[in-house]
């Protein structure tokens, strides 16, 4: 019943106008590089004041939905994840439109998307009542085990240049770790420089590792990004969105375990995306062809992603306890229009909190409609020549990311990266793990020394900490026995 | 080892991480413990690749390996090239121009970005990029300039009202 008046309560006309308004919004502010969801919040909310609740979170978590998808769409045709969250999106995104299939890669994130936040709003819907106990079970010790998963990528993802690839994320790691240590307080790796402090920012470092180098790489070449003519139909696009549907167990999987991943508080979106592409890789049969063009390695990121929204939904409506960057910010939202967020939700506002359900469900798919609609005009900037396109994805990489802290030494350091990051384009150092060190090395070390404080080395064998570490052994042993049975047959 | 680039370049990875190691055993045992755990092994495999690799014991692998090199061969594939993976683009396709003129213009742009700021420096360089190395039309050239003129000022200055950098002179200039 509540579901239904949740319904009701979004389908008025003012409403459903700044849901539109939203996702395209946040279209937007996803596909451009250094302009990620946090950012649209942090804009758009001083906006929500004079709004009653229902059209406020329909331009604020509406229009969210659509972020990620936004996001993949410069992941695949630039190399450059839009967002923080769509990393791994790249690593098969990118060389699907080398080979001219970027409409289907665009075709399977568009689908993948929409369906991976269905998935995600609907166990948002379902488990909000009963998810409390299996919340609190997730501690610090648990949260760092998550995150090993994550970093078990690296080896997914450096097939073909092993020792290159383990040596690119012991780099991203140790870049990790510069600034202030989260737990020992300690100033580390930063040689006196005052904007080091604050460690090394994500979207310099991906600008400068996809975006700039694939420019450098471009005009050492010349030609156009697609090396192959790009079909005058939507046959690839079509492919790609039936593509979801051939690999529908893999993205209904990478769907639950970025819900899994976006209920724990402070795992994040981008160890969703990273984690999922692992799994990808890990249960594919032909794993050595990921990172040359596997629509599974489009599909699995991409689902997780957009799944992992509702499931961070859970901890900040039910608890007050924000997951993310962004749901920190949301949270503020919650209070400007008055509603405390906590277990009263759950009991005086179910209609409110199930409308928010379906704003993920109509925005993610109207997201990706609009996506769908686009991908055949968007699929042809990668014929253009580089030669023309060069100047202006170079100007819009350094506007991206000076504008995502108002850093003068963010443009300096994206050269930096892009001057490194083609060294690794030329000399086949994989550049994905570098960027997956990055993301979850702080991470890591904040949870580990929390849990080694809270409990010694003993962390290990809490309940659901050994039933990680069981999980990991048998991922970690997945290459093993495939080699075994190669072998045998 | 392909080349003595390459080699360069495998050591400025082993410098980097050695440089991390070695600034670790400075810290507090929790402020090194994990850059220790981490660095250590890293230096270990770069290492190992860089060892690997070296000419001598690369041919001796290659000796090892040469059969199935030739079998690679022969079925037109690039040596340790994977099914489905675009050739070795670096070695396959032609240079059209060397790298380091890109080096150059993004250093200009960066250089030009610090004195004269975004709203000058980026749709100038972008203009003289098209004109004077990608050899567009003026009117190309013109129009790509004012667009991202545009884009900036009027989406990121009016709309998102963030503070593009004004670049040294003016602020020498005019001040704060």
């Amino acid at each position: 019943m509540a579901l239904f008046e949740g319904l009701v309560m979004l389908l008025n006309p003012v409403s459903m106008m700044y849901l539109m308004l939203g996702v395209f919004l946040f279209l937007i502010f996803g596909a451009m590089p250094g302009l990620s969801g946090p950012v649209a919040y942090a804009i758009l909310i001083p906006l929500t004041y004079t709004m009653d609740p229902v059209s406020a979170f329909a331009l604020l978590v509406g229009g969210h939905a659509a972020v990620m998808f936004g996001g993949s769409i410069s992941a695949i045709l630039i190399n450059t994840p839009g967002t923080g969250q769509n990393v791994a999106t790249a690593f098969d995104g990118y060389p699907l439109t080398q080979q001219g299939r970027a409409g289907e890669a665009l075709g399977a994130s568009a689908t993948a998307s929409a369906i991976g936040a269905i998935i995600g709003a609907f166990f948002l819907a379902v488990m909000i009542p009963v998810l409390r106990p299996i919340v609190l079970l997730f501690g610090p010790p648990e949260v760092f085990l998550v995150t090993i998963f994550g970093l078990t990528t690296i080896a997914a993802v450096s097939k073909g240049a092993f020792l290159k690839g383990l040596a690119a994320g012991t780099l991203g790691l140790l870049l990790s770790f510069v600034g202030f240590g989260h737990v020992s307080g300690q100033e580390r790796f930063t040689f006196g420089i005052l904007y080091l402090w604050e460690g090394i920012d994500l979207i310099p470092m991906i600008v400068g590792l996809f975006a700039l180098a694939e420019v450098i790489h471009l005009s050492r070449t010349g030609g156009a990004i697609s090396r192959k003519e790009i079909p005058r139909t939507a046959t690839g696009i079509i492919k790609g969105v039936t593509a979801c549907f051939k690999y529908w167990f893999l993205m209904l999987r990478s769907s639950v375990l970025g819900t899994i991943i976006g209920i724990i508080p402070g795992a994040g979106g981008a160890i969703a995306n990273v984690v999922a592409y692992g799994h990808a890789v890990s249960t594919c049969k032909n794993p050595d062809e990921f990172g040359t063009g596997r629509i599974e390695g489009v599909i699995a990121p991409e689902a997780a992603n957009d799944a992992k929204d509702g499931g961070a939904l859970v901890p900040t409506i039910a608890f007050g306890v924000p997951g993310s960057e962004g749901m920190a910010i949301l949270l503020g939202a919650f209070l400007i229009q008055g509603l405390q967020p906590g277990p009263e939700m759950l009991t005086k506002h179910l209609s409110f909190l199930f409308s928010l359900v379906w704003m993920i469900c109509i925005g993610a798919t109207m997201g990706s409609i609009i996506g769908l609609v686009a991908a055949r005009r968007l699929t042809l900037l990668t014929m253009v020549p580089s030669s023309l396109l060069a100047p202006l994805i170079l100007a819009v990489a350094l506007l991206g990311s000076y504008s995502s802290r108002g850093l003068l030494e963010d443009v300096l350091l994206t050269a930096v990266f892009g001057f490194f990051g083609y060294g690794m384009r030329k000399y086949r150092y994989p550049r994905a793990p570098l960027v997956i060190g990055l993301v979850l090395g702080h991470i890591v070390e904040k949870n580990l020394q929390l849990s080694l404080q809270l409990y010694g080395w003993r962390f290990l064998l809490r309940p659901v900490a050994m039933v990680l570490l069981v999980m990991l052994a048998a991922v970690a042993s997945i290459p093993l026995v495939r080699k075994l049975r190669g072998r045998e047959a | 080892m392909k080349s003595k680039g390459e080699l360069v370049f495998g050591l400025l990875v082993l410098g980097i991480i050695s440089l991390f190691v070695f600034l670790s055993l400075g810290y507090s045992r929790t402020a090194r413990f994990l850059p220790l755990v981490v660095g250590i092994p890293g230096m270990i495999f770069i290492l190992v690749h860089l060892i690997s690799s070296l000419p001598g014991v690369a041919s001796r692998r290659g000796e090892l390996g040469s059969e199935k090199d030739a079998t690679e061969k022969k079925a037109g594939k690039g040596v340790g090239q994977k099914e489905g993976e675009p050739a070795d683009v670096e070695a396959e396709t032609e240079v059209v121009s060397p790298a380091w003129t890109m080096f150059v213009w993004i250093g200009v742009l960066v250089v030009a970005i610090v004195l004269f700021g975004f709203l000058v420096a980026v749709p100038a360089v972008v203009f003289a990029f098209l004109k004077f190395r990608s050899k567009a039309s003026w009117r190309y050239a013109i129009l790509s300039a004012a667009g991202i003129a545009a884009v900036m000022y009027f989406g990121f200055v009016q709309l998102l009202e963030v503070f593009l950098y004004r670049g040294l002179i003016l602020i020498l200039i005019a001040g704060r």
